[in-house]
């Protein structure tokens, strides 16, 4: 055994040297872990050979079987767009290996030839996506097919992990594990806190599992476009194009730059602006984002790795992937929102050994660049957002039990001990188990006694379905991954450009001109999930608007943020964006406190608008909105009044018409974390926010289908809104765990209840200090200027409002 | 009955608007409703999709108690009367035949046939009309768009559209709320069913809106 490895690992060397390479330690590590028939974790960054450390092992280790035809390994890649990349290399190092083993990607771009062509003739390795691997397993011949999987690696599992797509990982791993209990199953992901826990979550409770870390040999500096003068009174929604002159400055400086931006929107903004300020940059500036097509996508792509674009505007589409050797450096447009983020984006620069990885951030508000200093303290301490696995979702399992009965079927206990070896269902109990089975089967209890439902059946003992057309609707709506409704963007002559939510086509008429993929475009009709549109003459614009763009403000980042007003008020502060935020910072200490991680700053205020309390505990839009929401109730609760919440990043602000009496102990049983999860169920209303998440859970649990262009009759009458699902499902059957688990959802999710407890008791032990400041103070500005914006219907009137009031109080200021 | 109604006076007539999503007019004793979509629960059952069917009956039994606690002699359907074609000798096409037929003791059912109609079984003792129904000074139709022009003054009364309004209550959170659409020349009314969804309108200067509470009718 031994000297087979050693000659494994001549071999594998001697690859290296045919490169003029050594092998790195942890990649020989690696190989003998698998060898050795471990399974693990492989913490590395993007292009330090992770790639190799993981393919060796099976390479050479399955290699000379001789075995039956099938897959050997399996590789799980997180976006489709790194299938290709990938493929080219791990294709790379088999020749030199003498290796005859055959690479195929399949995914959902894969022809129906070549998959066809699969299952005859399947590959040696199959790189794919869980989406993917989930469908294949709906195959007749499911188990035979994958019975010889000796692999199965997750590549950029960190991405997986937390999330429903991280939990169908886990169930199709489980599957792959009890057709070939020697399966060994590898994780690769970039650093976490808590690395042990994200390789548990991957290879279950029970499986034992090495854990490989490669020395990170990165370096990383974050710095940001310092603007001449800032506003002292910033205010949130303004787009920031000012800092266009120093952008384009910057363009001018490097070869490839990649500009990052937090929405699609703010891209296509920042893509149009560039191009008007540089019409001779036409064809070397391109955009990238999620709804643009993907044809034009990879085009963009290549023409990043060739080194022909001198800019890419994207969004985190860009965030993931292969390494674009040519992109010299990375702004950031607005708040990098989260360390670990910034910290992915910042590594898409400095890609040559011993180069330094750099993201620049441009501020679009003031506070932002406190937001830069930060970040970068985040990353010197490697202060990451902790990661843990998603559990009980019981609408993916619903979803992967009837994969399975399509599949070949599969029998209850056994499929029991299956789904409990993954750490998402460890501890599934027997009641919701019974529940999920109920569910497939019979349509859940409002369902018995109703002979005419069909989906799952029990023949034999094994659950299977029969029925073509469930089986093609289940197909069409595997995945996990669900995001609104999407409508393709055709040109009247032919040819796709791309997709946009329903919702923004939904507000446009004919003849409404919007900015799309940088081009102005005139709608001329909609039809069949199908908007059809015109280059428009006209540039007068909308910007469409995207879902997903209220990523809050990681926890992290927030605390660090506290941490950098309480090194400026200890005057220990060195960054150079403090020289910029100096006159801002010091006006907030003049006319009211600073805030710091030891105190926690109240402002109150009376004036025309009413009674306001601002609060500043700096952690993020969703957890403010907690504490806001529940310092209204228990105020309420005092003396009934109504309040007005406001929310930002930062803080909170709750107006009332009359005032109200505030003093440290009002403050302190306010904002006590006892009896928080009762108080934090009457206080925001779970149950509307409960009937949003569920349109996620309704479509993956199959009660909703995914729309898909050009339905026909019988599709369109089986069309209904999840909200109305939701509705139906609360008043007839309200014993449905998939409301629970909404509910449990928005709890866990959105408002984050355990964090939000964590919150409360960190403020427990602060110290209160309440200002009464007489005016909007720097802090209290942005929520002042936010609340309007809600309250004024037009963008005009609100900003004209805004700089006035901001003037009046630099008058006052100065 | 404790809810509010309005009542529209429209070429002479009294019409009530009534929170059930019905439409009443008194001096005829008839009750008028639009887009039951009876069966959709049972049809997305039917294709593997768990909709509890308890919101269908529940649909059928207030139906029946508000003609029954109004002593409507007359019932009309605007169309989309059924989701879909129910099976012959299924359980949920015998209930429904049951249900009219006993409905048919004591009033006159007429249903004005809607988009989701087109293939279904028409039941016997129902009234079919095809494109639209004319009681003057009304003109009962699907869907008001389709209308042909038809000599004399008549009022539309129609469905089709689910019309609902969007409100914003305070914060994100926004509330639909199924509407009575009244426009210069026809009213249109919101979906009886349950499980039915809604299309939120934009409402034209001179349209008037009144929207189902739950509480009755609020004029808007």
């Amino acid at each position: 055994m031994g000297s087979e490895n050693d000659d494994r690992l001549n071999r594998a060397r001697a690859c290296f040297s045919a490169r003029g390479q050594v092998p790195f330690q942890f990649q020989e590590e690696t190989w003998a872990a698998y060898w050795a028939g471990q399974s693990g974790l492989l913490n590395a960054a993007t292009g330090t050979g992770k790639t190799m450390a993981a393919w060796l092992g099976p390479v050479l280790d399955t290699e000379e079987d001789k075995g039956p035809p099938g897959i050997r390994v399996v590789w799980v890649t997180p976006l489709r767009a790194l299938a290709r990349d990938l493929e080219r290399a791990l294709i790379e190092p088999l020749q030199s290996l003498g290796s005859a083993w055959r690479v195929e990607q399949r995914t959902g771009d894969t022809s129906s030839a070549k998959r066809a062509r699969q299952k005859t003739r399947p590959p040696h390795a199959l790189i794919t996506t869980p989406e993917s691997l989930s469908l294949l397993l709906t195959q007749s011949g499911a188990a035979q097919a994958f019975s010889n999987v000796q692999a199965l690696i997750v590549d950029e599992w960190h991405e997986f992990l937390g999330t429903k797509r991280g939990v169908q990982m886990e169930l199709v791993a489980a599957r792959l594990r009890a057709v070939n209990p020697r399966l060994r199953i590898w994780g690769l992901s970039a650093t976490l806190p808590d690395l042990g826990g994200a390789m548990r979550v991957l290879l279950g409770p029970s499986m034992k599992g090495r854990l490989i870390r490669a020395p990170l040999s990165k370096r990383y500096e974050i710095d940001s476009l310092l603007p001449e003068s800032i506003e002292r009174f910033p205010w949130a929604g303004h787009l920031g194009l000012k800092m266009l002159p120093q952008v384009l400055e910057r363009l001018d400086r490097a070869g490839t730059t990649l500009v990052f931006t937090n929405t699609r929107s703010q891209a296509e903004l920042w893509y149009q602006a560039i191009i008007t300020a540089r019409l001779d940059w036409l064809t070397s500036t391109a955009i990238h984002h999620g709804s643009i097509d993907a044809k034009i996508r990879r085009r963009v792509e290549e023409g990043l790795k060739a080194g022909n674009l001198r800019c890419v505007v994207c969004t985190s589409s860009l965030d993931l992937g292969v390494d674009f050797p040519p992109v010299e450096q990375v702004l950031q447009i607005g708040s990098p929102k989260g360390v670990a983020r910034l910290l992915q984006r910042a590594g898409r620069s400095g890609h040559k050994p011993g180069e330094v990885s750099r993201a620049t951030i441009v501020p679009t508000l003031a506070l932002e660049l406190l937001e830069c200093v930060a970040a970068r303290h985040a990353i010197m301490q490697m202060n990451l957002e902790p990661r843990t696995g998603m559990t009980l979702a019981l609408d993916v399992l619903a979803q992967h039990l009837v994969t399975l009965a399509i599949g070949g079927g599969f029998e209850a206990t056994e499929a029991l001990a299956e789904v409990r070896s993954t750490h998402a269902f460890e501890r599934i109990s027997d009641v919701q188990w019974a529940w999920v089975l109920d569910f497939i089967t019979r349509g859940g209890s409002a369902l018995q006694g109703y002979p005419q439902f069909r989906r799952v059946s029990l023949v034999d003992s094994r659950f299977v379905v029969h029925a073509a057309d469930l089986i093609r609707r289940h197909r069409q709506n595997v995945g996990t991954i669900t995001s609104n409704v999407s409508i393709a963007l055709k040109w009247m002559k032919g040819g796709t450009l791309g997709q946009v939510e329903e919702s923004f086509i939904g507000r446009l008429r004919p003849n409404d001109v919007f900015i799309f993929g940088g081009r102005a475009l005139k709608l001329v009709r909609v039809r069949d999930c199908i908007a059809y549109v015109r280059v428009a003459a006209t540039s007068t614009r909308f910007v469409p608007r995207w879902q997903g763009t209220r990523l809050p403000l990681s926890a992290s980042l927030g605390s660090e943020l506290l941490e950098a007003l309480s090194r400026y008020a200890k005057g220990a502060a060195i960054d150079p964006e403090f020289g910029v935020l100096r006159p801002l910072l010091d006006l907030q200490t003049q006319w009211s406190v600073m805030p710091t991680p030891e105190r926690l700053l109240v402002e109150v205020l009376e004036n025309r608008e009413g009674f306001h309390l601002f609060a500043f505990p700096f952690q993020g839009r969703f957890i403010n909105e907690g504490i806001g929401s529940l310092m209204a109730l228990r105020a309420a609760r005092d003396h009934p009044r109504t309040f007005c919440i406001t929310t930002n990043e930062y803080g909170f602000e709750l107006l009332c018409e009359e005032r109200f009496e505030i003093s440290e102990t009002h403050l302190r049983r306010w904002l006590s974390p006892t009896d928080l999860l009762a108080d934090l169920l009457a206080s925001v209303n779970v149950s509307d926010l409960a009937r949003r998440q569920f349109r996620d859970i309704a479509r993956i649990a199959g009660l909703v289908d995914s729309g898909t262009p050009r339905q026909s009759k019988t599709a369109r009458q089986l069309q209904t809104s999840s909200g109305l699902m939701f509705d139906v499902l609360e008043r007839y059957d309200a014993g449905n765990l998939l409301l629970e688990q909404s509910r449990r959802e928005v709890l866990e999710g959105q408002l984050d209840h355990r964090a939000l407890s964590e919150s409360l008791t960190r403020i427990a032990a602060q110290v209160l200090c309440i200002a009464r400041p007489g005016r909007y103070t720097p802090l209290a500005f942005p929520l002042w200027a936010e609340r309007l914006q809600t309250q004024t219907l037009s963008t005009e009137t609100w900003q004209k409002r805004v700089e006035r009031e901001a003037k009046k109080l630099e008058r006052l200021a100065r | 009955m404790t809810e509010t109604t309005v009542s529209l006076l429209i070429h002479g007539e009294t019409l009530i608007l009534h929170p059930e999503r019905a439409l009443i007019w008194p001096d005829r004793r008839t009750v008028i409703v639009a887009d039951t979509h009876f069966g959709k629960t049972s049809h997305f059952g039917r294709h593997g999709i768990a909709v509890p069917k308890g919101a269908d009956d529940a649909d059928r039994q207030r139906l029946t108690q508000l003609v029954t606690s109004l002593q409507a002699r007359r019932l009309i359907v605007l169309g989309d009367f059924l989701h879909a074609p129910l099976p012959g000798g299924t359980v949920e096409a015998h209930d429904l035949q049951m249900w009219v037929e006993e409905l048919a003791t004591f009033l006159d059912i007429h249903v004005v046939a809607g988009n989701h109609d087109l293939h279904a079984t028409k039941l016997p003792p129902i009234h079919w009309w095809q494109s639209e129904y004319v009681d003057s000074p009304f003109c009962f139709i699907h869907d008001a768009t389709c209308a042909r022009p038809i000599g004399g003054e008549l009022f539309t009364v129609s469905g089709h559209i689910h019309p609902v309004v969007r409100l914003r209550s305070l914060g994100k959170s926004t509330l639909r709320v199924p509407i009575f659409w009244q426009k210069p020349t026809g009213l249109i009314l919101p979906s009886f069913g349950f499980f039915t969804g809604g299309f939120a309108i934009k409402a034209l200067r001179g349209d008037r809106i009144f929207g189902v509470g739950s509480s009755g009718i609020v004029p808007f």
